[in-house]
C-alpha cells in the first residue's frame, strides 16, 4: 500500500476513539446546556430554552459565583505556591550528588498517588484529635491546637490548598530540575566571571532561560487547578457549606445529585472558556518547541 | 546491475525548489559523485532514485524500468546512510542478513554464508555477534557497507557515508571504498560535499548548486576545465582567485589598471579572470607589469600561502616553502595565460575563444 | 577564612531545608503506612511505637468491604484501557511523527485540547448514554470513559518517543526491502519499546487513579479502588486504620510502577513540551 493512503489509515482508529470519547461528548454537553434537561424526567433532553441556563447561572445563582470565586482563588493560590515552592526546591536540588538524587527519587512517589487518596490522607493528617499535621501546627501556633480544621470555612479551604500543593510540588520540582539542567553552565560561568553574585546570576541568566519551561508549568498547573475535583470531594466534599465548592464539584452536584443536567452542562461549558485560552497558549508553546 | 536515468526531474516543497528540471544519465557500472554545498539538491536527487522522495515532475529509470511508481523495496537498490541507519536492536550478523531475509532473495540456508562473505570483504568477521553500539564509528560504517553489498543490487546509493568519521579514518575508508567499488563493479551514486572524496572516487562528478548540475565531467575536466564561476570557485583549496576587471586589446586589465595577462578574448567592459593559487608565480618587482603587496604570509609546512593585495582586491597564491616574505613587502607577479580562465561576470559562464 | 565559614553555613542551611522538604513529602505517606498496621485503638493516638497487626488488611478484604472485588475491577479496567490505547496510539503517533497529513496540526491540537477539558463536561453525556444502553456500573463503560483521558496522553507521549528515533534506520529498512508495515513491526516497535512500556505504565497509573468517572458511572458492581475508599466513612466517623490499609493497596503498586519509569516520568507528563 502507498504511504499516502496508509498514513491516514494509521491515524484513523485513534482519531475515531478521541472523537467518540471526547469530542462527541463535548458537543453533546453543549446541546444539553440549551435544554431544561431534567435527568429524572423521561425523554431527555427536554424543553429547549436556548441560552437561558447560562443567563440563569450568571444572573440568578449566587452559588455559581461562589464556586467561581472559590475556584479562582484556589487556582491563584495553588499555582503561585506550587510554582514558587517547586522552583525553590528545584534550585536546591539541581546541583546533583547522591543525597540530592535520592531525594529526587522520593519525589516521584507522591505524584503516583491518586488525588482522591491525597484528599483522604489530608483529612487524616488534619484530624483535630490525632492528625499529625494538626499536632504539628498546634505546636507551632498554639491557638490552632485542637481546632477542627475542616469545620472552619477558611481553614478548610487552606487545607484543600495545602493538599493540592503537596500533591503537585514533586512533579513541578522534577520538571523544573529538568529545565534548570538545560541552562548551559557556560553562560552561568560567564556571568560569574563577569562579576555577578548568586542572586544576580539567577535573576539575569537562569530565570530568563527558564522562562519557557516556567510558562509551560504555570499553564499546565492552572489547567489542572481549574478542574480540581477529586481531592476536594474526598477532603471536604465542598464544605463546610459551600466554602470549598469548586466549579467541578458544583457541576457534579447540580447535574448528578440534583438531576439538573441541562443547567450543569451550561456551567461545565462556562468552565471550558478559560480552558480554551490556556490550551491555546499551551499548544503555541508546544508547537514552537516542536519546530525548533 | 543497471544504468540509471533521470528525465527532467523536479522536486518542489511548496515554493522551495530542491531539484530543478534535472536530467542525468548514469552508465552501468559507473561511479558517479554528486558534489555540492549543503542544500544544493544532491541528497534529494539521490533519495528520488531510492524512492524515499517522490519527484514532483519527471521520470526516474533504473535499467529499462520506469520506477516512479515503485516503492523503495521494489527498486532493488542498496543505500548507505550518513548516520549508518543500522538496526540498533540487532546484532551485526542480523543487520547484514536483514535485506536477504526480508526480500527472501536467497535461500535461508545460504544466508550465513552470504553474510560471512560480505562481512569478510569489509573485515568484520570477528564482530558478527556484537550490537552496533559496541562498535566504533568506522566499524559501524563497515556494517552499513556490508549490508549494502550482501545482495547484488542494481545500484549502490551512498549519502555522505564518510562525513561522520574523523579525518584520519576518512582517508582509510576512502581507499577501502575505492578498492571495493573496483572489485564489485556496481553502478554507484555517491553524494558528498567533500571535493577530495569526489576527486578520488569518481568516474564522473556532477557539481550541483541550487538544484541544478552545473557541470558534469571527469575529475580532471572539473578541476582543469571548469565550465563556470561556481564550479571554479567550489573546486580546489584554496579556492580559485576570481579577479574583477576588463579585457582590452587581448589583455586582461584589473579595475585598478594593472595588465595581468594576455588573453585571446575580444574586448569586454567587464570580465572575471580565474586563476588558481598554485598557477601564480612570484617574480622580482618590476620584471612584469603586475605589482602586489604582501598582506599576509602563512607557512603551512608544505608551502607558503600568500595573501596579496592587488589594487582593491585580495588574491592568494602558493609558493615554495623556502621563500621568505615580510608583510607589506612589494613583489611582482606573473600569470600563465594557459592556466587562466575567463568568465562572464553576470551569468558566471566561461568565456572560451 | 570568613567566606569559607559562611559557605559552610549556607551549605548546612540548604541541606536542612532539603531534609525538611523531603520530610513534609514523605511523612504523610509513612504515617499512612504505619496506620495500616495499627490496631483500631492505636490509630487514635499519636504513637510511634505500636504492636503491628495485619488485621486491617484482613478486614478490608472481608465482608462488608470486599476490597478484592474493587481491586479486580481496577486491574481489569486499567489493563484493558492500556491494551486498547497503546497499540492504537502507537500507529497514530507513528503516522503523525513520520508523515505530513492534511489537517495534522488541527488534529494534534484537538487531541491535546481534549486532554484539558474538565472531566465533568464530558461525563454528563456519558452518564445519559450509558443509562440508556445499560452500560452504567459496568467495566466496559469505565474502559470507554478512561480512553477519553488516556488516549491524548498516549498519542502525545509516544509521538515524543518516536520523534526521537532517527529516521535513517527506517529508510535503510525500506531500501533493504521492507514494506511500511514491516518497518513498523521490525524496526520501530523494537526501538520504541522502552517508550511504549513507559507510556503504557503511565496510562495504567492514570486509569488506576481515575476518580470522577468511576464515582459517577459506578455504584456497586464496577466500583474501583479509589471509589472504594468512600466505604470506610462509617456512621461513627472515618475508619482510619482500614482507610490506610486500603490506601496502601491503591498506592503501593503505583509506587512500584512509577519507580520503574522514573527516568521518563517528567518527560511523559509534559508531553515533550519540556525537554
Amino acid at each position: 500500500m502507498r504511504d499516502n493512503t496508509l498514513k491516514y489509515l494509521l491515524v484513523m482508529p485513534a482519531v475515531v476513539i478521541v472523537f467518540a470519547t471526547a469530542i462527541w461528548p463535548l458537543i453533546q454537553s453543549f446541546r444539553y446546556s440549551l435544554f431544561q434537561g431534567r435527568l429524572t424526567r423521561p425523554g431527555f433532553p427536554q424543553g429547549y430554552i436556548g441560552f437561558e441556563n447560562y443567563t440563569w447561572a450568571v444572573s440568578q445563582e449566587p452559588a455559581f459565583w461562589n464556586s467561581v470565586i472559590v475556584t479562582g482563588v484556589y487556582t491563584l493560590l495553588t499555582v503561585a505556591l506550587t510554582v514558587l515552592l517547586s522552583l525553590g526546591l528545584a534550585l536546591l536540588l539541581v546541583p546533583g550528588g547522591r543525597f540530592r538524587m535520592s531525594i529526587q527519587t522520593i519525589l516521584i512517589l507522591p505524584f503516583a498517588m491518586s488525588p482522591a487518596l491525597i484528599g483522604v490522607s489530608f483529612r487524616f493528617m488534619f484530624n483535630p484529635e490525632f492528625g499529625l499535621f494538626d499536632a504539628f501546627f498546634g505546636l507551632l501556633i498554639p491557638p490552632l491546637a485542637d481546632i477542627s480544621w475542616l469545620s472552619d470555612p477558611i481553614l478548610a479551604f487552606a487545607v484543600c490548598v495545602m493538599a493540592d500543593v503537596w500533591g503537585w510540588i514533586p512533579f513541578l520540582t522534577l520538571v523544573l530540575i529538568g529545565g534548570l539542567a538545560a541552562v548551559p553552565s557556560e553562560t552561568i560561568e560567564a556571568a560569574q566571571v563577569d562579576g555577578a553574585g548568586g542572586w544576580q546570576v539567577f535573576r539575569d541568566i537562569t530565570l530568563p532561560q527558564l522562562a519557557p519551561v516556567l510558562a509551560v508549568v504555570i499553564i499546565l498547573k492552572s489547567i489542572f487547578s481549574l478542574k480540581t475535583f477529586d481531592q476536594v470531594y474526598m477532603l471536604t466534599n465542598g464544605g463546610p457549606g459551600t466554602a470549598t465548592q469548586t466549579l467541578s464539584h458544583y457541576v457534579y452536584f447540580n447535574g448528578l445529585k440534583y438531576g439538573q443536567l441541562g443547567y450543569a452542562a451550561s456551567v461545565a461549558w462556562l468552565m471550558v472558556i478559560p480552558m480554551i485560552f490556556l490550551t491555546y497558549a499551551y499548544a503555541k508553546l508546544v508547537f514552537r518547541k516542536a519546530q525548533q | 546491475m543497471a544504468s540509471i536515468r533521470l528525465k527532467n526531474i523536479t522536486k518542489r516543497w511548496g515554493d522551495f525548489v530542491a531539484v530543478d528540471n534535472q536530467s542525468l544519465d548514469i552508465e552501468d557500472q559507473e561511479f558517479l559523485v554528486l558534489l555540492g554545498p549543503s542544500g544544493c539538491g544532491k541528497t534529494t536527487t539521490m533519495r528520488m532514485i531510492a524512492g524515499l522522495e517522490e519527484p514532483t515532475e519527471g521520470e526516474v529509470w533504473i535499467g529499462d524500468r520506469m520506477v516512479n511508481d515503485e516503492l523503495p523495496k521494489d527498486r532493488d537498490v542498496a543505500m548507505v546512510f550518513q548516520n549508518y541507519g543500522l538496526y540498533p536492536h540487532m546484532s551485526v550478523f542480523d543487520n547484514i542478513a536483514y535485506p536477504l531475509k526480508i526480500r527472501k532473495s536467497a535461500p535461508k540456508a545460504r544466508i550465513p554464508e552470504l553474510v560471512r562473505k560480505a562481512a569478510d570483504r569489509v573485515e568484520l568477521l570477528q564482530f558478527l555477534e556484537r550490537r552496533p553500539r559496541e562498535l566504533s564509528g568506522g566499524q559501524r560504517q563497515r556494517v552499513a557497507l556490508a549490508r549494502a553489498i550482501v545482495r547484488e543490487p542494481q545500484a549502490f546509493l551512498m549519502d555522505e557515508p564518510l562525513s561522520n568519521l574523523d579525518a584520519k579514518l576518512r582517508v582509510t575508508m576512502r581507499a577501502e571504498l575505492k578498492h571495493l567499488s573496483h572489485e564489485l563493479q556496481i553502478t554507484t551514486v555517491y553524494v558528498t560535499h567533500d571535493q577530495i572524496e569526489a576527486m578520488t572516487l569518481a568516474d564522473r562528478i556532477g557539481v550541483m548548486n541550487d538544484g541544478r548540475i552545473r557541470q558534469l565531467g571527469t575529475p580532471d575536466e572539473i578541476y582543469n576545465d571548469p565550465a563556470n564561476i561556481f564550479v571554479a570557485d567550489f573546486i580546489g583549496s584554496p579556492s580559485m582567485n576570481l579577479i574583477q576587471g576588463a579585457v582590452d586589446r587581448n589583455c586582461f586589465v584589473t579595475a585598478g589598471g594593472q595588465q595581468l595577462t594576455e588573453t585571446p578574448a575580444s574586448d569586454l567592459d567587464r570580465a572575471v579572470l580565474g586563476v588558481r593559487a598554485e598557477d601564480i608565480a612570484v617574480v622580482r618587482l618590476g620584471s612584469t607589469d603586475v605589482d602586489a603587496r604582501v598582506y599576509a604570509a602563512e607557512n603551512t609546512g608544505e608551502n607558503v600561502v600568500l595573501t596579496l593585495q592587488l589594487g582593491e582586491q585580495r588574491i592568494t597564491c602558493k609558493e615554495d616553502r623556502y621563500l621568505k616574505f615580510s608583510i607589506n613587502e612589494r613583489i611582482g607577479l606573473r600569470f600563465d595565460s594557459s592556466k587562466t580562465y575567463l568568465f562572464e561576470p553576470d551569468s558566471g559562464a566561461r568565456i572560451r575563444q | 577564612m570568613r567566606t569559607a565559614t559562611r559557605r559552610k553555613f549556607w551549605r548546612t542551611v540548604q541541606t536542612l531545608i532539603i531534609v525538611i522538604a523531603a520530610a513534609v513529602m514523605i511523612v504523610p505517606i509513612v504515617w499512612i503506612f504505619m496506620a495500616a498496621f495499627k490496631s483500631h485503638v492505636d490509630v487514635y493516638q499519636l504513637k510511634l511505637l505500636f504492636k503491628p497487626t495485619l488485621a486491617n488488611f484482613a478486614a478490608v478484604f472481608a465482608e462488608p468491604y470486599k476490597l478484592g472485588d474493587k481491586l479486580i475491577n481496577s486491574t481489569i479496567v486499567a489493563t484493558v484501557t492500556v491494551v486498547i490505547a497503546i497499540p492504537v496510539a502507537t500507529l497514530a503517533s507513528y503516522s503523525f511523527s513520520r508523515f505530513r497529513l492534511r489537517g495534522e496540526t488541527t488534529m494534534l491540537v484537538m487531541i491535546l485540547a481534549t486532554q484539558f477539558v474538565p472531566a465533568v463536561v464530558i461525563v454528563l453525556p456519558f452518564f445519559v448514554m450509558f443509562r440508556d444502553v445499560g452500560l452504567l456500573d459496568t467495566r466496559t463503560g469505565l474502559v470507554l470513559v478512561n480512553l477519553a483521558i488516556v488516549m491524548p496522553f498516549a498519542i502525545w507521549m509516544i509521538k515524543g518517543f518516536i520523534d526521537g528515533i532517527p529516521i535513517d534506520t527506517e529508510e535503510a529498512a525500506l531500501v533493504d526491502g521492507s514494506t511500511r508495515m514491516q518497518v513498523i513491526r521490525n524496526i520501530v516497535l523494537p526501538m520504541a519499546a522502552p517508550g511504549l512500556i513507559t507510556s503504557g505504565i503511565f496510562c495504567f497509573i492514570i486509569a488506576w487513579n481515575e476518580f470522577l468517572f468511576a464515582l459517577i458511572i459506578t455504584n456497586k458492581d464496577a466500583v474501583t479502588l479509589p471509589i472504594g475508599l468512600a466505604l470506610f466513612k462509617a456512621e461513627e466517623g472515618d475508619l482510619w486504620n482500614l482507610l490506610s490499609a486500603a490506601g496502601i493497596i491503591i498506592m503501593l503498586p503505583m509506587f512500584v510502577l512509577a519507580l520503574i519509569i522514573r527516568k521518563h516520568f517528567v518527560q511523559g507528563m509534559t508531553m515533550g513540551a519540556v525537554r
